[in-house]
């Protein structure tokens, strides 16, 4: 066996195996298509921590001609005994193949010693050459374990299933169901977990990955909460002078468009950031946005898609502004917070904080003669202030559940901020709209902005649960 | 960028760049103006000697004042000098200490620098030190002044000579004076000493030593420069691929048209359930290699296609059964068959089983078939 895990992914062409090698390598560039034989030669994915390589995935190409390999080997195999030398004389000998060049570029590393992940599209019926290939890899020693990544209905999955079931565990210990497109980050240690199972020799070295994932994990959110935090302080304080001579009210106009662009520079800024946290190289975020976006920023349309039902935000908003620092930071008195709540429903709707207001304070400044100028900005209507939140989070939302295997387009169904923020304790929702209140009158402390992390990061959480 | 060390130390060039370096040279400059002061205080308010009251007071007082100043509010307030935010807008008590500690520097380089160019004027030429003032109430409390500002540590000038050296109380005070010279020079450089320069040393230390320990907790003290220090590191976990990336395979685009009636003629059925295709058929792909082999040449002088369900994975196999069949019949059609309902990926589908006979080369008819009526055989 190599000095660290190994294992190839192998299988019948076009049944995922690149997309679960994206999946668990966090790799976005490799080539995942619907055509069957994209992947032409063995591809190797180490994961390294601090120069010391953990483990490593071989992404493959199909299996082209299991059958006739089989038929080969089992023409000159004397006994059992012979079939795994067979197996690498085989491959010896069509080395140069081009006909044979895919299954070599499959059983090179499994004869290398490198453990066996056989991954299948269980939608589809068991067939001949499926059973030459799973022939095939039980004469190599190697730990193996067998994924079905059901890709077709679920009908067809279900009809398929025992078929499926009954034909692997001849061959596998473990068989698992993995969808490499959709299975959550937890699921994904969860595999590795189970391969530290079937390969003891392998354990340390696989669950320490493990560990280390987990912490990289964790570390990233923090830092994407962080850059939340960040850019939500850039763009509410973000000032916008305009001194330009013309109409008053047509200059008002342009101003707020050149501030709108300014507010979506800055967030598509978030968004590349937030990507790069998570290892996303090559989200296309025009095409991810389109569907969800509205070009206008600042229209009142706008908010309503993306920040809290008006209701809601008027409870937390009055409870918010009933609640005290102090309460606040102390994080006591959660009941009376929530008295406040209650009654905030009836009254807040009232309170002019953000009732029809514009989204943004718009003053004409004329301080100087000769010199006067719109000056937009800092934001000043909460619901507004909410939304852009609710914005920065979505996006959040869309690069954290996002496995690296998925090239599609941007998935609508979802929950959003509402939801996430139902998932808090009231205690921990009015807190948060107290800092956002609070950052619409001044710049927050290194130590708010802390506290809102947190908050933030509890949101988080949200996410991963629902 | 390796640790934070390494980020902080590259930090005044590519953020901060010349005002930083002003900074950093403001104890230099202040010393500077030290001695300009103290060239000042020889010329004025008399040509003929340094006034003790106007000395104390620009060179101990005032800065001790200022040293008090800065020090309570850097220390206590965590607040910087006024020049602090020409050097940086970034938010972070690091820099304030560190302005702190430059402001605390520059006070004692100030008198400092005082201090020796007098030493360097006491020993090149004379000197005169006197004091006088027209206030009756200063002129009376001049002797306890002096004694306070001795503060028990330093011997507090003699009455006599205090006297003595106030001006116009004896004739030809000035040859006289000039015997106290030294004297004064001794007693005033322990003051500036015991005042100023030891305490804002001491402080400066301290506001060094703090800055020190902020640093340790950079990451909690300032959020945009931890935002930056994070864009920069690399993570010491991370995938590598050791072979570049494959680029996208370019893909074949035809539209195939997909028509729609019953299957007749029978064909070489690849991976179809028995009875499916038209009587006389043969069906492929369920068992060996070899005897499918042997079945394309028994009957491919007959048959002349191939019935492959459209989202069948296309093998090798197949392929070369294909070409095995065109060695007998001048190109067979592979007729895919749609299921209904259609399969959600149909396009992607077709498009694969496009790639598929390209990449082998096959050279066959390709057709798309709904097939309306199962026919049984
Ligand atoms: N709906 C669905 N599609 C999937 C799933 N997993 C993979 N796919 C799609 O299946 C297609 C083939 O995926 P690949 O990862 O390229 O498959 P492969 O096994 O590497 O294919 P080759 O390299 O051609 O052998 C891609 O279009 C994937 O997006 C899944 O769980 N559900
Ligand atoms: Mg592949």
């Amino acid at each position: 066996m190599a000095e660290f895990p190994c294992f190839a992914v192998v299988g019948h062409p076009n049944q995922g195996k690149s997309s679960v090698v994206s999946t668990l390598a966090q790799d976005d560039h490799i080539a995942i298509s619907p055509v069957s034989g994209t992947t032409r030669e063995a591809h190797r994915y180490r994961l390294v921590l601090k120069e010391r390589v953990l483990y490593e995935w071989i992404d493959t190409p199909g299996f082209q001609r299991a059958r006739q390999i089989l038929e080969w080997c089992n023409e000159r195999a004397h006994s059992a005994a012979d079939r795994p030398a067979l197996l690498s004389q085989f491959v010896e000998e069509h080395k140069t193949d081009p006909r044979f060049a895919d299954d070599c570029a499959v059983l090179t590393p499994v004869l290398a010693g490198a453990g066996i992940i056989y991954v299948v599209n269980s939608s589809q019926p068991y067939s001949a050459a499926h059973d030459a290939e799973l022939t095939l890899l039980s004469w190599t020693a190697q730990p193996r374990l067998a994924l079905l990544n059901p890709m077709g209905p679920a009908d067809q999955v279900a009809a398929t299933r025992t078929q499926w079931q009954q034909a692997l565990q001849q061959y596998f210990s473990l068989v698992r169901t993995f969808n490499p497109l959709r299975d959550s980050f937890t699921s994904q240690l969860a595999l590795i977990r189970s391969l530290a199972e079937i390969a003891p020799d392998w354990q340390s070295a696989l669950l320490e990955g493990v560990d280390a994932l987990e912490h990289q994990r964790q570390e990233r959110h923090d830092q994407a909460a962080d850059a939340v935090v960040g850019y939500c302080e850039q763009v509410y304080r973000f000032q916008l002078q305009v001194p330009l001579a013309g109409p008053k009210e047509q200059l008002k106009a342009r101003a707020l468009a050149q501030y709108n662009a300014e507010l979506q520079r800055r967030e598509s800024r978030l968004q590349r950031t937030l990507a790069r946290i998570y290892g996303h190289h090559h989200l296309d975020w025009e095409g991810e946005w389109q569907p969800l976006s509205h070009r206008d920023l600042t229209d009142r349309r706008e908010w309503r898609a993306w920040g809290l039902p008006r209701r809601r935000l008027a409870a937390l908003s009055t409870a918010a502004g009933a609640a005290s620092g102090l309460a606040v930071d102390a994080a006591a008195g959660g009941t009376s917070l929530l008295l406040g709540a209650a009654l905030g429903g009836v009254i807040g709707g009232l309170a002019g904080n953000f009732a029809g207001r514009d989204p943004v304070t718009v003053q004409w400044v004329e301080k100087i003669p000769g010199y006067e100028h719109w000056q937009l900005g800092p934001v000043s209507n909460l619901e507004f202030a909410v939304a852009l939140f609710g914005r920065a989070l979505r996006i959040w939302y869309q690069v954290r559940v996002r496995n690296h295997a998925d090239r599609a387009a941007l998935r609508l169904s979802g929950s959003d901020l509402n939801q996430w923020l139902e998932g808090l304790a009231s205690r921990q929702q009015v807190q948060w709209l107290y800092w956002l209140r609070k950052w619409l009158k001044r710049s927050l402390t290194e130590s708010e902005q802390k506290q809102m992390k947190h908050l933030i990061l509890s949101i988080g959480d949200q996410m991963d649960s629902l | 960028m390796a640790n934070f060390d390494a980020f902080l130390s590259k930090a005044p060039e590519s953020r901060l760049g010349a005002r930083w370096q002003v900074a950093r040279f403001w104890p230099l400059m202040a010393g500077f103006n030290g001695v300009l002061a103290m060239n000042a205080l020889m010329l004025w308010p008399s040509r003929s000697g340094v006034h003790l009251l106007i000395f104390i007071m620009t060179l101990v007082l005032l800065p001790f004042l200022l040293m008090l100043w800065t020090a309570l509010a850097g220390l206590i307030g965590g607040r910087a000098p006024w020049w602090r935010w020409l050097v940086t807008q970034h938010r972070d008590p690091a820099i304030n200490l560190w302005s702190c500690r430059q402001a605390l520097l520059a006070q004692a380089s100030f008198v400092g620098s005082a201090l020796v160019w007098l030493w360097l004027m006491l020993i090149s030429r004379q000197m005169v030190f006197y004091w006088s003032t027209s206030i009756e109430w200063v002129s009376q409390r001049v002797d306890s002044l002096f004694q306070v500002l001795s503060l028990g540590v330093i011997t507090a000038p003699r009455a006599l000579v205090i006297s003595a050296s106030e001006a116009g109380a004896i004739t030809g005070w000035e040859t006289a004076l000039l015997s106290h010279a030294a004297y004064w020079g001794a007693w005033l450089s322990q003051v500036m000493l015991l005042w100023v320069i030891a305490p804002a040393l001491i402080l400066a230390g301290l506001c060094h030593w703090r800055m020190r320990r902020t640093l340790a907790h950079w990451p909690d003290h300032n959020a945009q420069l931890r935002r930056y220090y994070h864009s920069l590191k690399q993570d010491p976990l991370r995938y590598t691929a050791l072979e570049p990336a494959q680029p996208d395979a370019s893909l074949s685009a035809n539209k195939l048209a997909i028509a729609r009636h019953p299957l007749t003629e029978p064909g070489f059925g690849w991976l179809q359930p028995e009875g499916y295709l038209p009587a006389g058929s043969v069906y492929l792909g369920r068992g060996g290699h070899k005897a499918d082999e042997q079945s394309v040449r028994n009957e491919g002088g007959v048959l002349k296609h191939w019935y492959c369900r459209v989202d069948q994975v296309a093998t090798g196999d197949l392929a070369d059964l294909i070409q095995l069949h065109s060695q007998q019949c001048d190109h067979p059609t592979l007729i895919l068959c749609v299921p209904d309902p259609e399969p959600s990926e149909l396009n992607n589908l077709l498009r694969s089983w496009q790639t598929f006979v390209e990449r082998q080369q096959l050279r066959v008819h390709l057709t798309v078939v709904q097939p309306e009526v199962q026919k049984h055989g």
